[in-house]
């Protein structure tokens, strides 16, 4: 009876932080500690991470993706470029496994465990988005009409948007967010 | 007693509404204030270069370049001329039956009825009505805004973006996807590289220049074509070609140019000329390909590390599918008209030297425009070089600057960022922060809350607007998937023309007929203009104040209103804010944002000011910049390493391309999955409907080409004296080889008939063995001059040589625009008729 009353909270707390989808709201650090001390790699705006504790204005959150061998670039999806997490070097990412898709591209399965500032988090990934929706409408449509999302496709867009974020002059930031928002576009 | 006349007086007699439709009618105070002088240094820019302004009594009398600019071109003349060319739109115009019946008007009259003078608040009047009337009966859809052209530059006043923020906040429309300039390209490259290589960024010239061996110009004109530039142009690409060819001295560089005519760039160069009949370009590729696959020459490495798909195409090019014909060198020959030995020579010339591809996009503005960008960049795949210092392929180095190293991107922090993924921008350093933070424009969407935030804007493949007139509702293929026309009852044009750059002239007049009614805001009397219901005088670019940026990134100019406007010329922005008056208060709120013009400039301006001083870049105050007129920008010495594809060629994996392999495809999946008729799983040869081995070359045995003109911006200054630099008795010129001229007895300046089953124009001949046998070479953008206005099949008196291009796609992938024709040409019987343009139509006064 009294290992149930102290395990029920426990279930419960872990549910709390595991059942709604974490989404960055922007680009972030990921620590190794609560503190902004050693940094991992940045998380990239709405990619999703499963929150696992709060530590005073830090959240403690995994990030699981796939990565190309030697890569430290790690994307949400196998076969897409949509980047999850930048990686600061190899040894922080920890692999689960491999998988080989149709081209005999190899795909290493990794996660990653680390703090982010828990404002850095939002529920709502359609809302993340839109600010992403409200740059490429204002940065992309000035100087030539404003392209349909669904002109390129998702691994596409990073290409153009390298090409075009030097003609406009975007900053990092300002790119992956438009990008992200271009990725996740369903018509 | 005698009045005195001062100055004030007599500017007073002369001014306000002027009561004629002339330009000068005003009488000008012969002198000003100072002597002879009114404002001596003003500053503007153009899509030709930025110009120091000269006016005398408040005249805009002429330019002299920009001291930045490294290479001035002679356009920038055209700048003054224009602003009082005969033909300036003075104000606004209503088709007469147009006014009497609206939208039940003969359609058949527009371009022959005359015009009505009206009002201002009668013209807005009438175009919101017509709105309202569209979006009630028909929808959103009715209405086509896409607007395509290349209109002016300025962040502001840009009439492309103004027309569709101000029909997307009054009720919404139809706009359009893709461009005349890069329609198949733009489609096709996604699939082989994962990106748009009409985009993507070179290969720097400061790389090619230290280690490329042999360069080809494979359908593309830089040393012309880079006169203009989409931002405005800094002409820095001239300084490189000019060093490129010092250096072709001291270190033996072999330049080829593959294409019909011996163009500016080919002569520029002394390069070898490969004579090749136009739109076979993929079958002598293929053929170079079939012969370094025999001869083991090509890069197995390459081919295997980089690409993916090879084996069907390998299949293909050696006979064992599809249409089982081995592409042998012969077999080419035959197609392309480049002799046997030649193709073998060029492929272990290529494959042998370090060898850059400069492709451009005339090859693509064919029948199966998707195939040559294809095709050349699995020849580069097998040639092994692409990703090397100075090897591989660019297919921009003619447009606006490519290859010109560019600034870095301002970060929003001094120290830029890494990298990411495979491709690269050029990244400053802490010591050296070389970057420019880019310069915002107006967009087609209000940042204001409104029934227009929901609003979904549906688009059609720009160069099937004319298809679309004469199918509404009807399925068409593109790019994947499947799609229906509209149906459109109403189009505003704002900022382009028309009735120069779509193809099949006299199908088009005739499609045109179902519009209920055609808006246009232009500063002359286009060919697209006079076909109009309602026409709008818009200011030009020296008319109003605006700010812009060049191409490169470079600098950022401001643009200094020069004169008060000719006539009642409006810019398009007050147009559009008037219409929109005839909406509501919400909706004029949402087009400005409760900005007056000059704060949407300076905002402009302190977007970019801000990101630079967080970045670490130094910029100048708004009142500083405008008053000196420019602010520079510097490049990193990282910029000038760039190297297309150096990335992913180190490393494949971690680099890989935006393709569902990560590789090069030669063979696509995605395609083939489409099951298309003329675009397949891999480059092919397919027969243009119209080509020299053709059946219709029975009785059209010349092949047109019609490439950018030299003094002229597609059809832009085509109405000032710089025409008088090339026309041929008052025509556009046309080149013809001197055995095609003999047979047909036609003398060097004689004035010919050029006709096809689409339609007939005049033309002045230039004998010349530039171009080759069988080809004959007129520039587009002449102004369209129909003999009878509105009749479908008139006689053009001037040159528009899309009265003879077809209007068939390219094919269902990209659904992409042609340029050129089969034709045949005669010496001009009978009396040469007079041109009726360059002069304002017959208009009805008050």
């Amino acid at each position: 009876m009294r290992l149930f009353s102290i395990i029920a909270p426990l279930c419960a707390a872990t549910m709390m932080f595991a059942a709604s989808g974490s989404y960055l709201s922007k680009n972030a650090p990921l620590y190794a500690e609560a503190s902004e001390s050693s940094v991992l790699g940045e998380l990239i705006i709405a990619s999703e991470v499963k929150e696992l504790s709060q530590k005073g204005s830090f959240s403690e959150v995994e990030f699981v993706g796939f990565v190309p061998e030697g890569s430290t670039v790690v994307y949400e999806k196998a076969g897409m470029l949509i980047i999850g997490f930048e990686a600061s070097n190899l040894s922080v990412l920890k692999v689960l496994g491999k998988k080989t898709d149709e081209y005999g591209s190899v795909w290493i399965n990794v996660s990653v465990k680390g703090f982010v500032k828990t404002d850095a988090l939002s529920s709502d990934k359609s809302k993340v988005l839109g600010t992403g929706k409200a740059l490429f409408q204002a940065k992309c449509g000035t100087c030539h009409a404003l392209h349909p999302e669904s002109e390129f496709d998702a691994n596409v867009w990073p290409s153009i948007l390298e090409a075009m974020g030097v003609q406009a002059g975007l900053a990092k930031a300002e790119k992956q967010s438009i990008e992200k928002y271009l990725q996740n576009f369903q018509p | 007693m005698t009045k005195k006349m001062d100055r004030r007086s007599f500017l007073k007699v002369g001014g306000g509404i002027a009561a004629v439709a002339t330009v000068n009618a005003n009488a000008i105070p012969l002198v000003g204030e100072g002597l002879l002088n009114d404002k001596e240094d003003g500053f503007s820019a153009s899509h030709f270069g930025a110009v120091v302004t000269h006016t005398r009594n408040s005249r805009f009398e002429s330019v002299t370049p920009f001291e930045g600019d490294a290479h001035p071109v002679t356009l920038i003349e055209g700048l003054a001329a224009r602003t009082y060319a005969t033909d300036r739109i003075m104000y606004p115009c209503v088709r007469e039956s147009y006014l009497k019946n609206g939208y039940k008007s003969d359609k058949t009259k527009r371009g022959s009825e005359k015009f009505v003078r009206v009002t201002w608040e009668t013209a807005y009047d009438l175009i919101a009505n017509e709105l309202k009337r569209v979006y009630k009966d028909f929808g959103a859809d009715a209405i086509f805004g896409g607007s395509y052209g290349w209109f002016c530059v300025g962040s502001l006043n840009n009439p492309q973006a103004l027309v569709a923020r101000m029909l997307g906040i009054a009720g919404g429309y139809t706009s359009r996807t893709c461009t005349y300039s890069t329609h198949a390209i733009r489609q096709i490259t996604p699939y082989v590289t994962g990106t748009d290589e009409s985009s993507a960024q070179s290969t720097v010239y400061p790389v090619i220049i230290e280690n490329s061996e042999c360069i080809v110009f494979w359908g593309a004109d830089p040393i012309n074509t880079n006169q203009i530039a989409w931002g405005v142009p800094d002409h820095q690409s001239y300084t490189y070609m000019k060093e490129l060819k010092e250096t072709a001295k001291k270190r033996n560089i072999k330049f080829y140019i593959i294409d019909p005519v011996y163009n500016n760039t080919g002569v520029y160069f002394g390069a070898e000329h490969i004579q090749i009949r136009p739109t076979t370009d993929v079958a002598l590729m293929l053929g170079m390909a079939h012969y370094l696959y025999s001869e083991n020459l090509y890069s197995k490495e390459f081919v295997d590390k980089y690409t993916t798909g090879f084996e069907e195409f390998r299949k293909y090019l050696m006979g064992e599918s599809e249409d089982m014909i081995p592409k042998t060198a012969e077999w080419a020959s035959t197609i392309c008209g480049v002799p046997t030995d030649v193709i073998k020579v060029l492929a272990k010339e290529f494959v042998s030297k370090r060898t850059m591809l400069m492709g451009g996009w005339g090859t693509q503005r064919a029948h199966h425009g998707e195939q040559p960008n294809w095709m050349m960049i699995t020849l580069a795949s097998m040639l092994g070089q692409i990703g090397l210092p100075g090897g591989g392929y660019g297919m921009n180095y003619h447009y606006s600057d490519g290859g010109v190293p560019m600034p870095a991107a301002a970060t929003g922090n001094a120290l830029s960022d890494k990298p990411l993924n495979g491709s690269v921008g050029a990244v400053a350093d802490a010591e050296n922060v070389a970057a420019s933070p880019g310069l915002s424009g107006i967009s087609i969407n209000s940042k204001m809350e409104g029934p227009w935030k929901q609003r979904k804007i549906n688009v059609i493949p720009v160069s099937r607007i004319v298809e679309c007139l004469e199918n509404p509702g009807k399925e068409y293929n593109f790019d994947g998937k499947a799609y229906k026309y509209p149906e459109l009852k109403m189009a505003y044009w704002a900022g382009g023309n028309p009735f120069h750059h779509h193809q099949d002239r006299n199908r088009m007049v005739k499609a045109w007929q179902k519009l209920d009614t055609f808006v246009v805001n232009e500063c002359f009397w286009t060919a697209s203009a006079r076909m109009a219901d309602i026409v709008l005088p818009a200011t030009t670019e020296q008319e109003r104040n605006d700010i812009t940026k060049s191409h490169s990134n470079s600098y950022i100019f401001a643009m200094k209103q020069t004169i008060k406007p000719v006539g009642e010329a409006t810019d398009d922005f007050d147009i559009f804010v008037n219409i929109l008056r005839r909406f509501g208060a919400n909706e004029v709120l949402a087009f400005t944002e409760g900005k007056t013009k000059m704060q949407w400039v300076e905002s402009f301006y302190e977007e970019s000011y801000t990101k630079a001083i967080k970045s670490g870049v130094k910029m100048l105050p708004f009142k500083e910049f405008w008053e000196k007129g420019f602010v520079k920008f510097d490049t990193p010495e990282s910029a000038k390493k760039f190297i297309k594809h150096g990335k992913f060629r180190q490393n494949p994996v971690i680099n890989r391309l935006g393709t569902p392999s990560g590789k090069i495809e030669i063979f696509s999946k995605k395609i083939a999955g489409y099951n298309y008729k003329e675009c397949k799983g891999h480059p092919m040869w397919f027969e243009p409907m119209e080509w020299l081995g053709s059946k219709v070359a029975k009785e059209f045995p010349l092949n047109l080409v019609s490439p950018h003109p030299k003094y002229r911006l597609h059809s832009q200054l085509n109405n000032t004296w710089l025409r008088d630099l090339e026309e041929v008795e008052g025509r556009e010129p046309i080149w013809m080889h001197p055995k095609d001229a003999e047979k047909r007895g036609i003398k060097n300046g004689d004035i010919v008939r050029i006709f096809n089953k689409r339609g007939q124009v005049l033309g002045g001949a230039v004998v010349t063995e530039a171009v080759m046998q069988g080809v004959v070479r007129m520039q587009e953008g002449a102004w369209y001059d129909p003999s009878e206005p509105g009749k479908v099949g008139t006689l053009c008196r001037h040159g528009d040589v899309n009265v003879l291009t077809p209007d068939v796609g390219t094919s269902e992938l990209a659904q992409g625009n042609q340029a050129t024709a089969l034709v045949e040409i005669e010496k001009f019987k009978g009396e040469v008729p007079e041109i009726g343009i360059f002069k304002a139509p017959k208009i009805k006064g008050f």
